[in-house]
């Protein structure tokens, strides 16, 4: 299993693209999508506690990447989710430097600080690589989308 | 929203600022590119989402959390998962905000 992702990354963790283009609402489509693989028992809830989290400092990257992240009694099993925005998420209000490409990484309440600020580092590491946001913004299918994850996360 | 999401809020909340104030998490933070200057408002956050609790949840939560640094534990299989005593089958199934009779921590069912 790895630390980032925790059991190999699925098709189904990942959002080709993104119905919304505002933070709010692109992170009431992830916690959804995490509801509905049945690693969030409250989505509503975990995306006010996502909120929260983008009120100490946006997650927001450079490059057009974001990495919202949380520790939460609401995740029972540590999960990561892909989603793409082909136009762009207005991550912080304005439409300076839009996001592309938004990983959303979740870990159970009795995580270790540590270990989830690891893997948040370790996903956020891998796709500063100009190369590697490029392949994942022109693959064309989920499973390509994924194997370009595993190889850069392992 | 209802109470014991408020309380989950809570105590997420407080995961959270517990990393913030850390040592060394301001550098951390920077060297994964995050910003970190909301801790001010964060902490706002708290005071505004303690003073939407009842003070009996407030003083609960305050209380098991200066006891055990995690106010809120889950229930699984009737077993609080902070004492792992057998709840009554009452709380154990109860869907509101309940305080464990051998712990003093609150009860979340998942």
């Amino acid at each position: 299993m790895s630390i980032v992702t925790g059991p190999a990354l699925h098709p189904a963790h990942l959002i080709p693209e993104l119905k919304t283009r505002r933070r709010e609402s692109v992170l009431g489509e992830l916690t959804r999508l995490a509801g509905e693989l049945g690693y969030v028992s409250e989505p509503g809830a975990l995306r006010a506690t996502l909120a929260l989290r983008e009120r100490l400092g946006s997650t927001a990257v450079g490059r057009g990447v974001a990495v919202p992240n949380a520790r939460s009694l609401l995740v029972s099993r540590p999960l990561l989710i892909v989603a793409r925005s082909r136009r762009g998420v207005a991550w912080d209000g304005g439409e300076d430097d839009p996001v592309h490409l938004v990983l959303l990484v979740l870990s159970p309440a009795a995580t270790r600080a540590a270990t989830h600020l690891e893997r948040v580092g370790r996903v956020s590491a891998a796709v500063r690589p100009g190369r590697t946001r490029q392949r994942l913004l022109e693959s064309s299918s989920p499973e390509e989308i994924g194997a370009v994850l595993e190889a850069v996360l392992g | 929203m209802s109470g014991w999401t408020d309380v989950v809020r809570l105590h997420d909340l407080d995961l959270l600022l517990e990393e913030a104030r850390a040592g060394g998490a301001r550098q951390r933070s920077l060297t994964v590119g995050f910003r970190h200057d909301g801790l001010p408002a964060l902490e706002r956050a708290r005071a505004q989402l303690c003073a939407r609790l009842e003070p009996r949840w407030v003083h609960a939560y305050e209380r098991a959390r200066r006891r055990y640094g995690r106010a809120v534990v889950a229930v699984r299989g009737g077993v609080c998962q902070g004492c792992f005593i057998t709840l009554p089958t009452a709380a154990a199934n109860a869907d509101t905000l309940s305080v464990c009779e051998s712990c003093g921590r609150i009860l979340f069912r998942p």
